[in-house]
């Protein structure tokens, strides 16, 4: 059985050293590590060579803290919600929400009339005497 | 019964997120207590992703209302409301990054970033430099290996949960873990050696600015 680079990377990621530091980052959101006890579950080479991810992950842990936003912005938003009219199913949302074979086939009709309109206006444009001598040919002379 | 007599009787701080979400649809209080439940989470996400209190409140205001134009025609299908509201989040601040160029870094502002209580001013303030740094190499990752490192860590999300937002698997997401340590690890190594280098720079800088006796 051969196995390609990348298989054996996902491999190496699904290995024990992704075993230890995800449950590692597990017990760090939950809490307390219990590092020791967690360490002891991995065999010694996997635990040296976390020693460096697992003391990154402990930084990551304290830096990335939740922020509180604005108690004022909060109570705003809140009351602006409230107060918000959403109007149901507007005619763009409509239009927007069509199945795609019925998009498409507007979209061929559209263009297929204004490709007729403008070939309509060009030859108005191009003929004897402009639109009004194209008009008074094919009108009956009063 | 529906209308305000239903309303009147319905308990939002017990009801789950499934339940509100119904009522939501034609209930605003319902609405209301969803959002209650995730303006925090949601604001920190944001926050974490553009780097500035103004932008996420911005972004913040415009996933709720976004959120509230929706709702009608939300289903949950094997996609819970938590993870489709981060879904919105993640794309409003995805439009955000492209409006202001890809290669753009907002510098954070100042955060909660701080020593352990016990720690020496010395060492606190060695600290605060360290988690610096490291805040600015995390904004440097890719998008999703940031991604992965906030809804682990600020929004403390269980691998399953972030496989819903992010449409991966438990398992790719404990791959994407591992190998976003693994990255950020020799970019927080560069980046540390880089600012040590610069230090001792302006040391020796300062050192020969000095009138020689």
């Amino acid at each position: 059985m051969r196995f390609s680079p990348l298989s054996r990377l996902r491999a190496q990621d699904r290995g024990p050293l992704a075993d230890l530091v995800d449950a590692h980052a597990t017990a760090l959101t939950r809490g307390t590590p219990g590092f020791e006890a967690l360490l002891e579950q991995y065999d010694r080479v996997t635990a040296t060579e976390a020693g460096d991810l697992l003391s990154l992950a402990e930084l990551v842990s304290r830096t990335l803290v939740p922020v509180k936003p604005d108690e004022r912005f909060v109570r705003a938003l809140a009351d602006d919600l409230r107060a918000a009219s959403v109007p149901s199913f507007s005619i763009v949302d409509r239009i927007r929400h069509l199945p795609r074979t019925q998009l498409a086939a507007a979209g061929i009709g559209g263009a297929a009339t204004l490709t007729v309109t403008a070939g309509v206006v060009w030859i108005a444009w191009r003929s004897e005497g402009g639109l009004m001598g194209l008009l008074r040919r094919w009108m009956p002379a009063a | 019964m529906t209308g305000p007599d239903a309303q009147a009787t319905r308990d939002y701080d017990t009801a789950d997120d499934a339940q509100l979400v119904e009522w939501a649809k034609t209930d605003r209080e319902a609405f209301g207590a969803l959002y209650s439940r995730y303006v925090e989470k949601i604001y920190s996400y944001v926050y974490y992703r553009t780097g500035n209190h103004h932008d996420a409140e911005d972004l913040t205001s415009r996933v709720f209302f976004r959120a509230l134009r929706h709702i009608e025609r939300y289903t949950d299908r094997g996609v819970p409301f938590s993870a489709w509201l981060y879904r919105i989040a993640h794309n409003l601040v995805a439009n955000w990054h492209r409006d202001r160029g890809r290669k753009q870094v907002v510098a954070l502002e100042e955060t909660a970033v701080s020593g352990s209580p016990g720690d020496a001013p010395e060492a606190a303030t060695e600290t605060k430099e360290e988690q610096t740094l490291l805040l600015e190499t995390i904004r440097q990752l890719p998008a999703e290996r940031q991604q992965v490192l906030i809804l682990k860590f600020v929004d403390r999300l269980s691998n399953a949960e972030i496989g819903l937002i992010m449409d991966r698997t438990e398992g790719a997401i404990k791959s994407l873990y591992h190998r976003t340590l693994l990255s950020l690890r020799s970019a927080f190594s560069e980046a540390d050696n880089a600012s040590a280098n610069e230090d001792s720079q302006v040391r020796a800088d300062s050192a020969s600015d000095e009138p020689q006796r």
